[in-house]
């Protein structure tokens, strides 16, 4: 058994149009069974939001790599390692004449070991789902927290980010674990954002299993970034597609 | 070469973008102009309003995404289209006669927003801050101070966005009561403008990103400023 990832990461037309960068980032680790993942997204109104991301995705792998072995029995080893790499990123990414909330991002991410289970991480919108596949409803899900409206969330760089960072126990037996950004969630998660949306999770899975993660990774991107995808929503867009499968596909 | 894997993607989260409109159908909206302006004012109401409906239907987000209450307010207040998606909505017919009960006007589409909102978290569906447009060519003729008071709490609330219009001699100092931006005066020519403008702002607020800043179209091709 082994972890097979596929993961894509696109410009939005919002951003292309106006010259922008892709604000989203992501990071994933393997080391044997455990999986270490995270996606940031910058927020669209934060003028250095890609940096943000940025060091915030790499801030939180480098902190968890270390506890890749004990990823459900010490939780808070993993929450002070996560807060850790928070606070770093805080504290050291100010540089003259910027503030903090420039470098905005949500933050999503998850430590899991299929035969012992592990954790989502999450702070803001996005979401994550761990599922034993075809059961697309998941194990484990961990939704997106918004404010009232649609275009208000949570962001690391918020004096209040302790609070709104959530914790979400996933048991073992997944062998799906998908993670992603606000801009692809209306077509991969279900209504009520309950689980993975079946008319897109079975065929993506069905056709990931045939190909090599180079290349799924690829035509992945190009499915959240087709005439489809971007009549959906103009935001940037992420993707992680982690499996936990016998046989890696050739 | 890279190839979607699906190419028909189905969307299960259209964000919703509220927009109610409370607006004045009294009789003096059905009267001849006599300062100039060209007929009556709910002649261009009504061409605006289906101008609304052209623009919203022309943008293939904002169809989807920009939902409308109207709310007539002409001898009675009342509900004259519950909420509905642009891409199915018909601008009803106005027609003028009676007083002009703006506050229960506002008053019912303050309601209407709450509740649709309750709506839209039972069936999990994200949605914007609220707009609600007030306009009228006059001011109103029942019990307003506490309607407007409220109406101004929920904007400072943050809970609605309120933009109050006064039409040619409109009283402005009573419309500017409901908003904590004041009453922008309309001419009675430029309901089309207008219209054009509400349909771009609501769809450029429709497909906002979170956190961003939405920048609207400027008010002054419909707005008049007094020299």
């Amino acid at each position: 058994m082994t972890w097979t990832i596929y993961s894509a990461r696109v410009t939005g037309a919002a951003h292309t149009e106006e010259d922008f960068p892709c604000q989203d980032a992501f990071a994933v680790d393997t080391a044997g069974d455990v999986l270490v993942a995270v996606v940031a997204d910058g927020a669209g109104s934060a003028r250095h939001s890609d940096e943000g991301s940025r060091a915030l995705s790499d801030a939180v792998i480098v902190a968890l790599r270390p506890l890749a072995q004990n990823v459900s029995t010490d939780k808070p080893a993993l929450e002070a390692a996560v807060s850790g790499a928070i606070e770093t990123v805080r504290a050291q990414i100010l540089r003259p004449e910027t503030v903090l909330r420039d470098f905005a991002a949500t933050l999503v991410g998850c430590i899991y070991q299929p035969s012992r289970g592990g954790f989502f991480f999450h702070l803001g919108d996005g979401a994550a789902v761990a599922a034993r596949v075809p059961d697309w409803a998941g194990l484990a899900v961990s939704p997106p927290a918004n404010g009232e409206f649609a275009n208000e969330t949570f962001f690391y760089t918020m004096d209040d980010w302790r609070t709104n960072l959530r914790w979400t126990a996933i048991p073992p037996g997944a062998d799906l674990v998908a993670l992603m950004t606000d801009g692809p969630m209306p077509f991969v998660m279900s209504l009520g954002q309950e689980g993975l949306f079946p008319d897109f999770a079975a065929p993506i899975d069905a056709y990931l299993s045939q190909v090599a993660p180079e290349a799924g990774s690829a035509d992945l991107a190009a499915t959240i970034d087709s005439e489809s995808a971007r009549e959906i929503s103009s935001d940037d867009k992420t993707l992680i597609w982690a499996r936990w499968r016998a046989t890696p596909a050739a | 070469m890279a190839q979607p894997i699906i190419m028909n993607l189905q969307n299960n989260r259209v964000e919703r973008t509220p927009c109610a409109l409370v607006l004045d159908m009294s009789g003096s909206m059905g009267e001849v102009a006599t300062d100039g302006g060209d007929g009556r004012a709910i002649d261009s109401l009504n061409a605006g309003l289906q101008t609304f409906d052209g623009e919203l239907k022309a943008d293939s987000e904002a169809r989807r995404r920009v939902q409308v209450l109207l709310v007539g307010v002409g001898g009675e207040a009342r509900v004259l289209q519950e909420w509905i998606d642009a891409s199915e909505f018909t601008p009803p017919k106005l027609t003028a006669g009676g007083a002009t009960p703006l506050g229960q006007g506002v008053r019912i589409a303050l309601e209407r927003i709450e509740t649709q909102k309750v709506q839209y978290r039972a069936n999990g569906i994200a949605y914007k801050r609220p707009w609600l447009i007030i306009m009228s060519d006059g001011a109103p003729t029942d019990d307003w101070q506490t309607v407007a008071q409220q109406c101004r709490q929920a904007e400072t609330d943050k809970k609605v966005t309120v933009f109050s219009v006064g039409v040619g001699g409109a009283a402005l100092d009573t419309l500017a009561q409901f908003s904590t931006r004041g009453a922008q005066p309309l001419d009675r020519t430029r309901f089309g403008e207008f219209f054009v403008w509400l349909s771009a702002s609501t769809a450029t607020v429709s497909k906002s990103a979170e956190g961003q800043q939405v920048a609207l179209p400027p008010i002054d091709n419909w707005a008049t400023v007094t020299a």
